[in-house]
Order: structure tokens, then sequence, then C-alpha cells
């Protein structure tokens, strides 16, 4: 009768706790997928705009025009998903989080699958959109060609690792300015300054270094080492974070 | 059931004052269980750890005796005990307390008798 | 090894010490009591039994373990304030799902029950809860988690006091249900008291006072007697308190280390100490009293 009463400390599965704050997250920041739908429609209506005049011949012409709703819907997500990536860094979202069983590594893991699902989803309704654009141009008797499913596929494969790097530089940078504030503004201070002098510029070395790549596969690797590292960046730098509230 | 707020006591042994006081009446009898510490700590609205302490003071004076895992039970001389001890800790000194308010009012031995034959009719008594 | 241990814990902001080498155990099970004024620490000091701040130095072992960044103590423990992060984007219903994914204790029932007593409404959001429907709420959830330690931080705010003595009530309930370390810190000593099993009063960042409740309710003992005597007799003790009383007597509060024949002596009559009245008198730094402040000198009133 007495020992019954006995209570015992529960132990958790830091896994479990990482796919519960996700999910949390995701019912919490519901506004973060209906803002895409409207960021979204929005690059959809500006990109037939753009298409109007833009007449009937074959060749190249029409490829700049697939190019180009690409494009639009591509770097409206762009948005969506950098101001999403740094809510998550912010103090608010750690804060969000002490009410429920919550550590920060488990806190910036979930925070990085949630920007990796947005990186998913961002890259397949561009690609699903584009593919309603040209649909539209089909049936309004806009003569073009297309080799779809490579095309498809490295516009998928490319949105979304441009995504997921965007999103985590996002996070990163949040984090680094929340965080460790006067190294945040330093580091951006010196990268504003040096980029008034192209040659030394750090961003133009970025530049050749990732968007002028050629190789497919060195691409790949490229990209994902970026976001790795990004990634970890951040995780180093929740680790130590006060809470709040 | 409530504890005083106003008594001087602690409320253990308040606590203990009413378990006497329902051994006495017979709601426990011998060799039977009574109240644990959450049941007294659900009846009166008070910590358990508080009423476990008013249960270990009757056990050190032996009125009730700990079986381990079960509880506090009645010990067989518990009523013999309780009233020992409550008349000399409780009942002499409120006597030594009435005999002395009554002397300040100059009330004579007799008139201080009547009274008592006059209370105790009203209270019906505990006794058989 | 299931308990809070803080051992010589110091917490600086700046150069300000908010919390003094602080020593404490709070054993499984129990509830403690907290009290001190505003500004003694207390709030701090929870944070930091929570892991939400960590000591300027010293340690402090939750199960064991540091409980700054732990996931093993999160789960583990609850903390109940009017600043608890409770979503806006889900309503009440939804929010009480959401905590029974992340306590393995959760219990449902019990939640849903009390949800229903206190005439919550279910879809509402908790921004639009007025003060005291979140007070409930809150401890609602601090209730049905019934994690292994729960700490509360003035949780009855905006609560009126048949609520309150409801939801004192139903925190002993829950607590007989499944004993486990609890933690209280509230304003309202007189409502919580019976609750305690012990108490610690912190006092401008230091523990004054940590022991049962039962040794603060006769910590001290208010003497009523002739005034000289009295006072010239209760200077060379441990005087708490004195104040003029009647004509020419006086009421002194001293500490309860006298033999009872001193007492009968020196005074004339002896009374308890309300356990809030204590709290004033252990903690009172002022001098003098607020009749000062509304005193006036022969000079002054004359214009």
């Amino acid at each position: 009768m007495m020992s019954s009463k006995q209570m015992e400390l529960s132990q958790v599965n830091k896994w479990d706790i990482i796919k519960q704050s996700t999910i949390y997250k995701l019912k919490v920041y519901d506004h973060i997928f209906y803002s895409l739908l409207i960021y979204q429609l929005i690059g959809f209506l500006f990109v037939f705009n753009s298409t109007g005049g833009t007449g009937m011949s074959m060749g190249s012409l029409t490829i700049n025009l697939e190019y180009k709703t690409a494009h639009a819907l591509f770097y409206i997500t762009l948005i969506w998903l950098i101001i999403s990536s740094a809510q998550l860094g912010l103090k608010q979202s750690r804060s969000l989080m002490s009410g429920v069983v919550t550590d920060n590594k488990t806190h910036c893991f979930s925070n990085g699958l949630l920007i990796l699902l947005m990186s998913v989803i961002g890259a397949v309704t561009i690609v699903l959109l584009s593919m309603t654009a040209e649909l539209f141009l089909y049936l309004f008797n806009t003569p073009y060609s297309t080799d779809l499913s490579i095309n498809y596929f490295l516009e998928l494969l490319s949105a979304f690792l441009y995504l997921l790097l965007a999103g985590n530089l996002a996070y990163f940078i949040t984090n680094l300015v929340m965080r460790l504030k006067l190294i945040a503004y330093l580091f951006l201070f010196i990268l504003f300054i040096s980029s008034l002098i192209p040659e030394i510029s750090p961003i133009t070395y970025f530049y050749y270094f990732l968007f002028k790549e050629m190789n497919i596969f060195l691409f790949i690797i490229k990209i994902s080492l970026l976001i790795v590292l990004l990634f970890i960046g951040s995780l180093a730098i929740t680790r130590q974070m006060e809470v709040e509230r | 059931m409530s504890i005083d707020p106003r008594s001087t006591e602690p409320i253990y042994v308040q606590i203990a004052y009413w378990l006497e006081n329902e051994i006495l009446k017979g709601t426990f009898k011998e060799d039977e269980q009574v109240l644990s510490q959450y049941a007294l700590a659900d009846m009166f609205n008070i910590n358990p750890a508080t009423a476990a302490k008013g249960l270990t003071l009757i056990a050190d004076e032996e009125i009730v005796y700990n079986r381990r895992g079960l509880g506090k039970f009645v010990s067989s001389n518990a009523k013999e005990l309780i009233v020992e001890k409550r008349q000399t800790k409780r009942l002499e000194p409120l006597i030594r307390q009435i005999t002395e308010e009554a002397s300040y009012l100059n009330m004579s031995e007799e008139m201080l008798i009547k009274k008592i034959k006059q209370a105790y009719k009203k209270a019906g008594g505990f006794d058989e | 090894m299931n308990e809070i241990k803080v051992d010589h814990v110091t917490k600086k902001y700046g150069k300000k010490v908010v919390l003094n080498d602080l020593n404490l155990t709070l054993n499984y099970p129990s509830i403690t009591g907290l009290i001190g004024r505003n500004g003694s620490g207390k709030t701090t000091l929870l944070n930091m039994l929570i892991g939400y701040k960590k000591p300027s130095s010293g340690e402090i072992k939750v199960f064991g373990e540091d409980p700054f960044d732990s996931l093993f103590v999160s789960a583990n423990t609850l903390f109940v304030d009017d600043r608890m992060q409770i979503p806006n984007t889900l309503n009440l219903n939804e929010i009480l799902i959401e905590m029974g994914r992340f306590y393995p204790n959760w219990d449902g029932q019990l939640a849903k029950k009390l949800f229903n007593y206190f005439d919550l409404p279910p879809n509402s959001l908790h921004q639009n809860l007025s003060k005291g429907k979140k007070s409930i709420f809150n401890m609602i959830v601090g209730l049905s988690a019934y994690t292994y330690f729960t700490v509360f931080d003035e949780p009855m705010t905006g609560m009126d006091e048949a609520v309150r003595k409801d939801m004192y009530r139903a925190l002993l309930k829950s607590y007989l249900e499944k004993p486990r370390i609890m933690i209280i810190s509230s304003h309202h000593l007189k409502e919580v008291e019976y609750l305690l099993e012990n108490l610690i009063l912190l006092d401008e960042g230091s523990i004054v006072f940590d022991s049962d409740i039962e040794a603060f309710r006769s910590y001290a003992i208010g003497l009523t007697g002739k005034a000289g005597k009295l006072e010239k007799w209760a200077e060379t003790k441990d005087l708490l308190y004195h104040e003029r009383v009647g004509i020419d007597d006086a009421y002194v509060v001293i500490k309860n280390n006298v033999s009872q024949a001193e007492l009968n002596l020196y005074s004339q009559k002896q009374s308890l100490v309300e356990t809030r009245d204590l709290l004033i008198y252990l903690t009172n730094k002022r001098r003098g009293v607020i009749d000062d402040v509304f005193k006036t000198d022969g000079i002054e009133s004359s214009k």
C-alpha cells in the first residue's frame, strides 16, 4: 500500500523528444505554411504578368520564359524560407519550448528538421507551380519544348539544396546575433567592408565556389558540406543558452 | 474534520489528540488499524508528513504499534495508556487552571463543584 | 540521489549579489514553502533549480545532475508561474493534448475533470483568458503532469479566495495521489501553511530559516506585560519586535528559547506569533514603523 505511492523518475529518448518537438513547433507555428501559400500565390501571379507579352516563338526565347517562371517563384520561396528559419533562431523560439520537455540540443535538432522540411516543401512547390505555369502556357497554345524529366529533377534538387543552405545560413546568423552579439556584428561589418572591394570579398569567392560549379556531383558535395558546417555551428552556439521568458 | 488554527498546540499534537479520542470512543478497536498518514492528511487537509508526526507521537507512547508495510495498529492497552497520559498531561493542568480562576473570582468550592456537575450533565459523558 | 541539492550557490548580476552562498536540500517526497519579501531572490533561486539560469558559483544537483540544459531534468520537472510558455496558436484543449505527448506521467483524465470543474472554455486561447483563469489553467497543467519535481512560483495570482481554496485542496489531493518533490513560493503563507512540510525563508539573498513548518510556527513567542520590566528583560534576549500597547504595557516578540518560568516572570500574557507576522519581524530592516512617517513634531503642526 505505502510502496505503491513510490514515484520513479522517467527516462527520455532524445530522438522521441526531437520528433515530438518538431511536431509541436509545426502546430504552434502553423502560420509558416499558410504564409508560404500566400507568398507563392503572389509569386505565381507575378510570373504570369511577366510572361504576358512574350509571344509565340520557339527555341531559346521560350526556354528563357520557363526559367523566368522558376526564378521568380524560387526567390519568393527563398525569402519565405529565410524569414521562417531566422524566426526559429530567435530567443522566443527557445523560450516557447521551455513550457515542454526540451534542451538546447533537441531544440536545435528539431529546428534543423523543420528547415529541412520547409526546404523540401519549398522546392517541391516551386517545381509543381512551374509545371502548372507550363501547363497553362501549353493550354494557351504557346509552343515550347522541354526535356521534362531531367530538367525538373535538377530543378528540384538544386532548389532544395539552395533553400536548405539559405535556411541554415539564416538560422546560423540569427543564432550568432542572439548569442554572440559582438562577434556577429564584427563578422557582418568585416563582410560589408570587404564586399566593397570585389577582388578580396569573401562573397566573390563564395560565388565562384558554389554558383559557378559545373560538375553536378562536386556541387552537391560542396553545398552539403556547407549546410552541415552551418548546422554544426548553430548547434555549438545554442549549447549554453540560458532560457529567457 | 479540521485543525484549530488558533490553538497553540502543534498540528501533529492535535492529530494525536484526535486519534486518542477516537480510540477512546471505540472507533478504532484493539489491533485494528488506525488511519494512514495519507488518510489523515486528506481528512484534515494537512501535509501527510505532519500527520505522520502525529502517528509517530502516539506510537512512541506505545498507544499504537507499527506493522511494517501495513501501518499503525491500536495496542491492546491503548485505552489505559491514553487515560493515564491525558489525566496527568491535560486534565490535571486544566483542573489547576479552573481552580485558580475560580479562586480569583472568589468562587466557593461548592459553587465550583455544582458548576462542574452541570457541565457533566450537558456533555453527556463518554463513559458507558 | 533522487533529491535536489544546492551547494554554496551564489548568483550575481554584474556587481549585484542576488543570492549569497545558499545551501539547501529538498528531499523526496516533500512539500516545501519558499517565502520572503519581494526582491529577496526567490524567483532567481527557483529559476536555477529548474535549470533556466546558471549559478555564478556553486553547484546545483537535481536527481544527481546539473539541471541546466538537461533533457532528463526537463522531462521530470515543471515550473508553474505566470510566465509559463503556453502557445497562443492552439486552444486550451489542444494544449492539454500536447502536454500529454511530452510528459510521461500526464493524467489526461484529471486535467479534463479539473478543466470542467473550474469552468474553463476549451476552445479559447490562453491569451484571451482573464488573469485568474490563466493561473487556473497553468495550475491544472502543473498538477496533471505529475512530474517528480514541480515548482510553483506564486501560482495563485489573480484567483479569488474561493478558487484558491479549491486549488490548494487540489494540490494536496494530487500530492497524496503521488507524493513527489514540490516547492511553492507564495505570499499567502496563511493559506498554504498547513500543506507544507518544510519552510525556507529567504531574505536579501540569504537563507534566514530552513526547517520544518512546526519549527517556524513555534520559533518565536509574543509577550505582553508591563513596559519597563518586559522591555528591559527582552532586550537581553533575541528580540524580534517590540511596541507599546495601551497605557503602559508593551508587546514584544522574542525567540522561543526561554524557559516557561522566565516567561511567567516577566510577562503577563503569552501568545502565538502568526506566521505572516513572524515573516515580517524576521525580515524587517527598516528603522521604526510606518507610523513614524505620519508623526508630526510640534513645530510643523503649528503651521
